[in-house]
């Protein structure tokens, strides 16, 4: 009986041993998180700081919001906390930990396309990158989406046992991508991703129908709430895409989609600026990388734009 | 439910907790129940099929044992009717609606017929097998018929060896199904060993392997020789941890609860000899073959061509098993061809090593291990292949692509012959695959070296325990942060 009894013991003894060893790697993969370079983890490294203006939504916002073109034309100062693959729902943890870590914004750029409004995973190839925001597992928002997303079992495991969730996502938590200071594709600065290549010659124009989803459309009313309780106005837009993609009839049900969109800005009270369609851009392929995606150039014509726009909107008098 | 899931964590605790916990009477019932749950998580109604296995050899087994002995002869036929029955049907029936298509249009005859749209029962080749065994070992009279319906099911459907084996004999499992097993500490720690250094050559090597194996395999047009090369040694590598890996962890989980289940792997590619691979891979699967057909066809007391003829025939037999495409087949043929002319050459052979003095130098070990992997290599090549076509396009691109390459080496001054080697740079990762994969089969093949007599947890309980701890610390730290979680994949042998 004694013996079992050292046994059981030890069993727990090894269990402690490598609870400790899990937090300690855990730890030093936190301190580390910052070499990763990726946009999620860098824009929650902001604390305490005042900005005119977030850029927040997908690539679309990501790569064509040009925050340093914005600002020498307007003088305001703003942050690109956009990113690839982002649907509303992460928009909407994107905005949260921003504001959660004390930073303030006059006014959100919110890129809200139809592509938002679909299903999230209809709409990116890796639709819920949920994993960038593990060091905010304890806090009952974020907690919750994560939950909701993956399932309370798994979010149970990442919440009480060390590094697993780091080692489940471990194709981009690898000691290779820690502990050794990453290459920034995105503006370390400012957060834009200008993208310099041009469209390929041999690309194919997409063709898609869409199907609004409630989810989505709960999660864009999510940010709007969230923005109101922040006291920041919010400009949802639409930046342009490639002419022939909205002309030709590849994207069904585009209009209904839309019209959501303004619907729920209009319910809110807030701004809806549509450039999917702008001339002197959107005919021109050379601006573009793809069929909705806007290269350097197009990214700066289209920002030169969108500063115009800000400045003679009543945004900036009205939230002064 | 795939081993390397949380679902399963959850599962094994869960079960055996049940298991230490319940009066033995209930222990049957719990652990039917736990493997139909098991097995409902791939496609639940076919589970059906598995009833009706159960109810038609349960049945059989006993009317096999009572009927006078020309009888018997008959239920036997009707059991093993209805077991391959369902694995003609399933697993082989598109197969032949193919190639009868095929013919028919290659004699240009207006005739085509449609393909069933089925999806194979996971595990069926195995449970089925597993299931024969005990009808024939029953009609043999080495086994007495099972009365308990329940204890017959809990034989089929075990969980742990359910979907990918290993295949057991009734002589096995059947008493350790109907003993009462207590709650035994050591036991635990080493079936839980035994689980973990499973899924370090599942998650570890099979899973980070399988991203390059699947490139290559997936498009071999347009790899270079070279890269086809490495993805064909991967590959050797991630089916041996894929599936020696599974077994693993199915002998450590059965262990737990005090129910041994057979060894199904030896170090395989420490063979020397083709027929010592048989004797050291999938075990329980060569091991059927020998005794179920083998051994019925006249084994080795025939004249000598027809024991050329039977062995050749229990490799195609054994290749078909695996899957219904005529890659599996060459892959079997493949292994049937090197027996047999290993066996037809082994004299001379070993009359011109021994003149030459080669058998006299350690080397001699070496170069035979070399082989028998090279030969097993260029066999998987079929295994893994989608088709006849990509699998000698694959060998034609190494045999011509892999002179050039080391041709290039000594012209090429730049590093850009290091490329193909890492796959031209595709995968983001590459570096910290790179590390892991040659890390994880380094220390595999380590312990595959010190396991020659015992296995390594079983070694290590001769050890201090800080150096047992210490080693399992590091495997599970190694398993955390090398092994692959996110879109991790089924084992490969799930598909027969």
């Amino acid at each position: 009986m004694r013996k079992l009894k050292n046994k059981v013991l030890f069993s727990g003894l090894f269990i402690v041993t490598l609870y400790v060893i899990l937090l300690a790697i855990e730890m030093s993969y936190v301190s580390n998180m910052h070499n990763l370079c990726e946009k999620p983890v860098w824009a929650q490294q902001f604390k305490n700081q005042e900005f005119d203006f977030i850029a927040s939504g997908s690539s679309r916002a990501e790569n064509h919001v040009d925050v340093n073109t914005i600002e020498e034309l307007t003088g305001l100062k703003g942050l690109n906390i956009a990113y690839g693959g982002s649907a509303f729902s992460e928009n909407y943890l994107a905005l949260y930990t921003f504001f959660k870590n004390g930073n303030k914004a006059r006014f959100i750029l919110l890129n809200s396309d139809e592509w938002g409004i679909i299903a999230q995973n209809k709409a990116y190839n890796h639709p819920f990158h949920g994993y960038y925001y593990f060091n905010e597992l304890n806090d009952d928002t974020v907690g919750k989406l994560l939950s909701e997303h993956y399932g309370p079992v798994k979010y149970f495991v990442w919440k009480y046992l060390p590094f697993v969730k780091y080692a489940e996502f471990n194709s981009i938590y690898n000691p290779t991508r820690i502990f050794k200071e990453g290459t920034c594709r995105f503006d370390v600065l400012k957060g834009t991703d200008l993208v310099p290549s041009s469209a390929p010659t041999d690309w194919k124009l997409g063709y898609h129908v869409l199907v609004p989803d409630k989810q989505s459309i709960s999660n864009l009313n999510r940010i709007l709430s969230l923005a109101k309780n922040q006291n920041a106005k919010v400009i949802l837009f639409n930046s342009p895409n490639f002419v022939e993609v909205l002309t030709k009839n590849r994207i069904v049900n585009r209009d209904t989609c839309v019209n959501i969109i303004k619907d729920i800005a209009a319910k809110h009270s807030v701004q809806y600026w549509d450039f999917s369609i702008v001339e002197g851009i959107s005919e021109n392929r050379n601006f573009f990388f793809t069929d909705n995606h806007l290269n350097e150039s197009g990214a700066k014509l289209f920002s030169k734009l969108l500063s115009e726009k800000i400045k003679q909107s009543e945004i900036l008098v009205s939230n002064k | 439910m795939l081993f390397n899931s949380l679902d399963f964590l959850f599962f094994f605790l869960i079960v055996t907790t049940l298991y230490f916990t319940l009066p033995f009477k209930l222990r049957w019932f719990m652990l039917l129940v736990a493997s139909c749950i098991f097995y409902m998580y791939f496609i639940p109604v076919y589970i059906l099929i598995l009833f009706v296995t159960i109810l038609v050899d349960y049945g059989m087994g006993i009317l096999i044992e009572n009927a006078p002995l020309q009888k018997k002869k008959t239920f036997l036929v009707i059991s093993l009717i209805t077991n391959i029955g369902f694995l003609a049907f399933f697993k082989y029936c598109n197969f032949f609606i193919d190639n009868i298509n095929q013919i028919a249009s290659l004699l240009h005859w207006n005739y085509s017929i449609e393909t069933l749209g089925i999806i194979l029962p996971i595990g069926l080749s195995f449970h089925t097998f597993q299931a024969m065994a005990y009808t024939i070992e029953v009609y043999r009279g080495n086994q007495k018929a099972e009365r308990h319906l329940g204890i017959f099911a809990l034989y089929v459907m075990y969980y742990p060896q359910l979907v990918a084996g290993p295949i057991e004999r009734p002589q096995n499992i059947l008493p350790q199904l109907r003993t009462e097993h207590f709650f035994d500490y050591d036991r635990m720690i080493s079936g839980v060993r035994q689980m973990v250094w499973g899924f370090f050559k599942k998650v570890v090597i099979a899973d980070r392997l399988a991203y390059y194996v699947n490139f290559a395999y997936g498009d071999p047009e347009h790899q270079q020789g070279i890269s086809l090369f490495i993805a064909a040694i991967f590959f050797s590598f991630q089916i041996f941890c894929d599936f020696s890996g599974y077994s693993d962890i199915a002998l450590g989980a059965s262990r737990v609860m005090g129910i041994e289940l057979m060894e199904n792997f030896r170090q395989p590619y420490f063979s020397k000899s083709i027929s010592e691979f048989w004797s050291r891979w999938h075990i329980s699967l060569s091991t059927w073959f020998r005794d179920y057909l083998y051994i019925p066809l006249g084994g080795n007391r025939v004249a000598k061509w027809k024991w050329y003829f039977n062995l050749f025939l229990v490799f195609l037999i054994s290749g078909f098993w695996h899957g219904a495409s005529w890659t599996f087949i060459i892959w079997g043929a493949l292994h049937g061809f090197y027996l047999v002319f290993g066996m037809m050459t082994a004299e001379w052979r070993n009359k011109i090593n021994t003149a030459i003095g080669i058998t006299k130098f350690k080397i001699y070990n070496v170069l035979q291990i070399l082989i028998v992997f090279i030969l097993v290599t260029i066999a998987w090549i079929f295994f893994r292949v989608e088709t006849l076509d990509k699998g000698i396009l694959i060998l034609n691109k190494i045999v011509t692509g892999v002179p050039a390459y080391v041709y290039s080496l000594f012209t090429d001054k730049s590093f850009l012959w290091l490329e193909p080697l890492f796959f031209n740079m595709y995968f983001p990762n590459v570096v910290f695959d790179v590390i892991i994969i040659s890390s994880g089969v380094l220390l595999m093949e380590v312990i595959h070296l010190l396991e020659n007599k015992h296995r390594i947890h079983q070694q290590l309980t001769t050890k201090k325990r800080i150096t047992q701890w210490s080693f399992y610390l590091f495997l599970i730290c190694f398993i955390l942060i090398g092994g692959v979680y996110h879109n991790s994949s089924e084992f490969i042998y799930f598909q027969f």
